[in-house]
């Protein structure tokens, strides 16, 4: 019981983070249940594709109805992500502990670098995510843009697919900045885009995971009610909270996330 | 025109009605699955999908709902492509019953794959 209560609670701190600093959450379940509760990483990060999924869904239900998401580009960099994610599941059942445990290092490092200097030079970050609760209906109700080098970004695609998969996030490192710097798509319509398309993504990789065993149903169900909760309460305050102090925060954890899970691939933890 | 947007908006609107109904409902059956775990007292360990809906009880349930959450995207995706359809947007719809396509062969790939023997 007290164990339960200690995973629906980092589900919790997960989700609301995450959806605060417009991640997600999985960047933040993968490294708590490895480091926090000794869950093989196989395992964490199945988990962590089921949790991506549900917070990837509620925030898109908003997006789309709102006209953010693009629908249509969605699902065509969505064929380049299936794949990846397919091949990353796939991947992942095969390479040892260590070496995704070096891998997911890799991306937390890049996460916090990514996020660090976005905060120096005066954002607060990426774009939040908007969630079915922050989110207002007052986008266009048909994306007025025109998108380019589409067959570069299902290339990129297959590699934010591959990402997915292999380390149980939702991908949107990786999809943000193509829709947005690669394609020429507004950043809104960017981070709506990605977020419709990492519940598609994530699926993809689940499966894998879910019929090899490498999600445990114990385990997963306080996690996912706990990140969809947190992702709730992080919406909802997401507008009175000035992100600066906490994107600093972010950046410090996950460095020191990042340094453990480095000694767990090399063994010294 | 009128035509095209009557079809985007069918379009969007039922995406975002499945997307919102079905992730309550998915999220609602794990929720139960673990309030009759805890009830139950059960402490399953890890399990392959199939394993752990054949055992029944909240294992079962919890089960169902992660499949749930792992099958909305195709329901969404099921959905565009009727709005495609409806809009008469072939290229569109070819792509989204690829991407079906590939997630039910994934699917289907994961649970051969994993069948013992």
């Amino acid at each position: 019981m007290p164990l339960d209560l200690l995973l629906a609670l980092s589900g919790l701190v997960a989700g609301a983070f995450g959806t605060l600093l417009g991640l997600g959450g999985g960047i933040l379940i993968v490294p708590i249940l490895t480091l926090g509760f000794d869950v093989p990483v196989t395992a964490a990060v199945g988990t962590s594709l089921i949790c991506v999924i549900a917070t990837s869904t509620g925030g898109a239900a908003v997006n789309v109805r709102a006209g953010r998401a693009d629908v249509r580009l969605g699902i065509m960099l969505g064929a380049g992500t299936v794949v990846g994610a397919l091949t990353g599941g796939v991947v992942a059942g095969l390479l040892p502990e260590r070496i995704l445990a070096a891998l997911f290092a890799l991306l937390l490092a890049y996460t916090a670098f990514t996020m660090g200097r976005g905060a120096i030079r005066g954002r607060s970050g990426p774009s939040p995510e908007p969630t079915m609760e922050a989110a207002t209906p007052d986008g266009p109700s048909e994306p007025a843009y025109r998108f380019r080098r589409l067959p570069a970004a299902v290339g990129g695609s297959f590699v934010a697919g591959n990402v997915s998969g292999l380390l149980g996030v939702g991908g949107g490192i990786v999809t943000v900045p193509l829709i947005h710097l690669l394609m020429g798509a507004p950043m809104r319509i960017a981070v709506a885009t990605s977020n419709f398309m990492i519940g598609i993504t994530a699926a993809a990789g689940a499966y894998a995971y879910l019929f090899r065993g490498d999600v445990d149903a114990a385990l997963a169900a306080p996690v996912v009610l706990g990140v969809a909760g947190g992702a709730a309460i992080g919406a909802r305050v997401s507008g009175r909270i000035r992100p600066g102090w906490l994107v600093a925060l972010f950046v410090v954890v996950v460095l020191y996330v990042a340094f453990q899970m480095a000694m767990r691939a090399v063994g010294s933890s | 025109m009128s035509g095209e947007r009557g079809a985007y908006d069918w379009l969007r609107d039922g995406i975002a009605l499945v997307l919102r109904v079905g992730t309550y409902v998915a999220i609602g059956i794990v929720g139960i699955g673990y309030a009759v775990g805890l009830l139950a007292g059960s402490g399953e360990g890890q399990r392959p999908l199939v394993d752990l809906i054949g055992a029944g009880g909240a294992p079962a349930i919890i089960g169902a709902g992660l499949l749930g959450l792992t099958l909305l995207p195709v329901a969404v995706l099921a959905a565009a492509g009727i709005g495609f359809a409806r809009g008469g947007e072939r290229g569109r719809l070819l792509t989204t019953l690829a991407v079906i396509g590939l997630l039910l062969v994934s699917l289907l790939a994961a649970a051969i794959l994993a069948r013992p023997g």
